[in-house]
């Protein structure tokens, strides 16, 4: 942590430069401060008038979206849905493959092979989610066809997948750093009384580790929840209400990119999309509150 | 140390490569690559007792026989003067020897005679809109392919960039009301909402038909349904039927593909089918394009898709066939298409 | 069940998952590698895309989208590092590790979770229609820094928090400003940190799809003149070819350019481990 130290002002052309410079500084992490209060009033300011046209329970519970639609409705729980539906079986594919690999990364594999992982767990990392969309509406949808049968080849099964492959990366680098921090000394230990490694993993460094692999979980599936491109390709954006995973379904952020550019500013569907963002957004925010906290907690134990 | 780090980075990605070459030789390579032509377009006739039509059946589009005929159009803030860009756009269009030959190549329709010659006549009235240089232009994806032909065309004769980004007529639509874009082209027509905006936006809107397209119904190649009523094709994108058996078919679940929202397809196919004024099944895949729709339905024995026709003769491989015929129809020399391509002398 | 047998039946379960992970990496590279290598061209990298006789633009090459995706990268460059990580390096030096830092860092952790069509639509409606910039490469530039910011400032915090505080207590100990601390002591030492999370930023950039779609990118712009411009993007590029008729080539277009654009982010990233050693061998602590 930065300590703060207090220096006394220097006088003459060195202290007006070095108060010019600090300026800029200020200056600059103010364009971020406005940033922030920019993303949540423009959330806030276009979906509050929703609220006033159309009661918010029939928002959350009504179960047809169909805003552009006569007659119009405007119940977002077909997209509400969609999200948790793709993204909880996400997590579901990618919490146990993810955590069995930052396992196997941080305490099995030896040193030679961590250095080739690392960097692939990078390239992983670093494709575009449009490189993941084209791969999973082009060939991953034909796969799972061959294997489930179902009436539509993009469907949820297809963007959960997908976005498993999309979190994995982000889980393990989080959690191998959380169980990299997990003193050796703890670790020593318990192999000192006798633990074999597996018992010493399952009873000492898992627990120890724990915030730190929860938090890492939450973020994923924070990336997971906010993710537009790859889904949009992958699972169809049919509008239905539904928990078969292998039906098209369409989620919030899909339905932003598709149905607030024609919208009018200012009109109620416009409104309504807002209102949308607004719940995304609230649902991101509370997804990456919970991570600080438990990152906080991770780091805070082993300082 | 750390240099080693950099050979190793740069042998892993070898190495991916190398496993990566060797793990798809051993999986095998789907058929995305290679599409099958297992689409067919349905006829259609407006009640059971009316003659049957096919969307490729240039008369029967013209003269309204086929039920799902319409225009393509171009919207623009008023009549252009002759000296500005988009009147120069508009005459490039409106002519039979480039744009309109053009439509034909997109697998479109061009404008009847008629329409031809009151679209000319509104270019002459011009005096306003005295944009030079390049201009911007957008709207419609079932229009896409053709302004891309358009627009090279149009370069290549005037030197002039016409940027084209898409989103659907309705985002097109939607870009044109507020000033970001200066020409729409939309597959639709504006609603009297959206020409209520543009005034109070100042914008003087001019309609131009510039193309004729007949929306095709594409099914499964084996689906033993040729033929479909328009109170048919109602129930089924309305949500009333779910099988085949219930139009004629086998027993097989009904799939449906369609457009998103900001489509004018996907209204303009509301308007002319759900005339009860209902909503589309909520079950219907809603893709931002045409050449998305094709797949689907090709991989699904109950699939049932609409395209412009456009899209529908690249799928069902009439398209090449249809050109030359065109082609030789038409009696053009092959040199001015050419010249018009930019492959010319 | 033996202790030692329970072992190694957890562990080879665990080398299976890393197996799984490296197979979708395996999978997923190799059909790009395979289905986009053979586009590969000199051709395809001179030249614009063109509409072939239909109208499908599968013809020519990716010039024009990878200009464009450079351009992008360029601008955010410059608007964003400088605001990020001197915003950053600003905010640790003076807030250190007071209350309302802790906030603060809570939200700009938040701001990184943000979805990427959220940050589009804020570009829209603030550059392309309220600020008046219009469909243009400077609106699209500016909501991808948006975007990145968050980014940028949580590597620059990180990094410079690595840097041990007794350099910083030395520093200014021997009488210098607060400014000559942090521009020789600290940021020398946290560069390859910061510069790791511009690489980071920068590849994030160049692969969005969601916020230049709504900002500005077109499918047949020419080659951007002024910021004021349309542009193309390989990204978007890749999703157009996802959906355009003559499909056999419109994939195999698509491939060959998100093998280009994985390429370029594999890259950066490589140049990211270059300087990163450079920097970590110039300033041990």
């Amino acid at each position: 942590m930065a300590t703060k130290i207090r220096v006394k002002p220097k006088r003459g052309i060195r202290g007006i430069l070095e108060t010019g410079i600090w300026g800029t500084l200020l200056l600059c992490s103010l364009v971020s401060i406005f940033t922030l209060a920019m993303v949540f009033l423009y959330l806030v300011g276009n979906a509050l008038p929703f609220f006033g046209r159309l009661d918010l329970w029939s928002f959350l519970s009504g179960t047809s979206w169909n805003p552009f639609g006569d007659p119009a409705s405007y119940g977002v729980l077909p997209l509400l849905v969609g999200t948790i539906l793709v993204s909880l079986v996400a997590a579901v594919i990618a919490i146990p493959i993810g955590l069995g690999c930052t396992i196997y990364l941080s305490e099995i594999a030896d040193p030679k092979v961590k250095r080739i992982f690392k960097p692939a767990i990078e390239i992983l990392a670093g494709i575009p989610s449009v490189v993941y969309g084209l791969f999973a509406a082009l060939v991953l949808s034909d796969w799972l066809r061959s294997i489930t049968h179902s009436s539509s080849r993009l469907n949820a099964l297809n963007g959960a997948i997908i976005l498993a492959v999309m979190m994995v990366p982000i889980l393990v680098s989080i959690a191998e750093e959380a169980m990299n921090s997990v003193p050796r000394s703890i670790k020593e230990a318990s192999m000192a009384l006798g633990a074999n490694r597996w018992e010493t993993i399952r009873r000492t460094t898992l627990p120890a580790a724990l915030p730190g692999i929860v938090a890492a979980i939450v973020l994923s599936m924070g990336r997971a929840i906010g993710e537009t491109m790859a889904v949009i390709m992958a699972t169809g954006n049919a509008t239905q209400l539904t928990f078969d995973i292998l039906s098209s379904v369409r989620t919030m952020t899909a339905a932003l990119a598709i149905d607030v550019p024609e919208a009018v500013s200012g009109s109620v569907q416009y409104q309504a999309l807002f209102a949308v963002g607004l719940l995304l957004f609230i649902l991101t925010f509370g997804i990456n509150l919970i991570a600080d906290y438990l990152m906080t907690r991770f780091k805070e134990a082993y300082k | 140390m750390d240099k080693k780090t950099m050979y190793i980075a740069v042998g892993i990605i070898a190495i991916i490569v190398i496993a990566a070459v060797g793990a798809t030789l051993v999986l095998n390579n789907n058929g995305s690559i290679n599409p099958e032509k297992n689409a067919k377009i349905v006829l259609l006739k407006k009640t059971s007792s009316s003659p049957t039509f096919s969307p490729m059946d240039k008369a029967a589009v013209y003269n309204g026989s086929y039920p799902l005929s319409r225009y393509l159009y171009l919207y623009t803030d008023g009549i252009p003067n002759s000296t500005s860009s988009v009147y120069k756009w508009l005459n490039y269009v409106l002519n039979t020897s480039t744009g309109q030959m053009q439509v034909q190549d997109a697998g479109f329709y061009p404008l009847q005679t008629v329409d031809l010659s009151a679209m000319r006549a509104q270019l002459t009235m011009g005096n306003t809109n005295s944009l030079t240089g390049s201009f911007k232009e957008g709207g419609s994806t079932t229009m896409a392919e053709l302004t891309n032909l358009w627009a090279a065309g149009f370069k290549n004769a005037t030197g002039i960039t016409v940027t084209v980004s898409l989103g659907g007529s309705g985002t097109g639509i939607a870009n044109f009301i507020n000033h970001a874009i200066d020409v729409a082209q939309s597959s639709r027509v504006m609603s009297a909402q959206e020409r209520t905006n543009a005034a109070a936006a100042g914008i003087n809107v001019t309609e131009w038909k510039v193309a004729v397209d007949g929306i095709a119904i594409l099914v499964f190649k084996d689906n033993p349904v040729n033929v479909l009523t328009l109170p048919q094709l109602e129930g089924i994108f309305n949500g009333t039927y779910t099988n085949w058996n219930q139009v004629g078919g086998n027993d097989q679940s009904i799939s449906l593909f369609g457009r998103d929202s900001a489509s004018g397809t996907y209204a303009s196919f509301k308007d002319l089918v759900l005339v009860k004024k209902e909503n589309y099944a909520s079950s219907m895949l809603q893709f931002n394009s045409n050449a998305l729709i094709v797949p689907e339905v090709e991989n699904n024995a109950g699939g049932v898709g609409y395209v412009g026709i456009g899209y529908a003769k690249e799928a069902t491989g009439t398209a090449a066939q249809t050109l030359l015929t065109s082609f030789v129809a038409m009696a053009t020399p092959l040199q001015e298409l050419d010249f018009v391509m930019g492959n010319g002398p | 069940m033996k202790r030692r047998t329970r072992e190694a039946l957890f562990f080879n379960l665990f080398r299976v998952c890393a197996a799984i992970v490296v197979l979708a990496l395996v999978v997923i590279l190799g059909y790009v590698l395979i289905n986009g290598i053979g586009k590969w061209s000199i051709d395809f990298f001179t030249q614009n895309p063109r509409p072939n006789v239909h109208g499908a633009l599968v013809e020519g090459g990716i010039l024009g989208p990878i200009v464009g995706t450079i351009y992008l990268m360029l601008l955010v460059m410059i608007i964003a590092i400088p605001v990020g990580v001197l915003g950053s390096v600003f905010l640790q030096e003076y807030l250190g590790s007071s209350r309302i830092a802790r906030i603060w860092w809570m939200v700009v952790n938040n701001l990184a979770g943000v979805p990427s069509i959220v940050w589009g639509l804020l570009g829209v409606a603030l550059l392309v229609y309220y600020l008046n910039f219009g469909l243009s490469l400077i609106a699209a530039a500016v909501t991808l820094s948006l975007l990145v910011l968050p980014l940028i400032m949580v590597a620059t915090k990180e990094a410079v928090e690595a840097v041990p505080s007794s350099l910083r207590e030395a520093s200014i100990a021997l009488g210098a400003t607060k400014w000559q601390t942090v521009r020789h002591h600290i940021l020398p030492y946290s560069a390859s940190g910061i510069l790791t999370g511009i690489i980071l930023s920068l590849s994030r950039a160049g692969g969005e799809t969601a916020p230049i779609l709504l900002t500005g990118v077109a499918v047949n712009a020419s080659i951007p003149g002024a910021l004021g411009d349309q542009f193309q993007a390989l990204p978007y590029y890749i999703f157009l070819m996802t959906q355009t008729t003559d499909r056999t080539q419109a994939y195999a277009m698509a491939y060959g350019a998100s093998l280009a654009l994985i390429a370029l982010i594999v890259g950066l990233n490589l140049v990211a481990i270059v300087l990163r050693n450079r920097f970590r061998e110039k300033y041990r602590w």
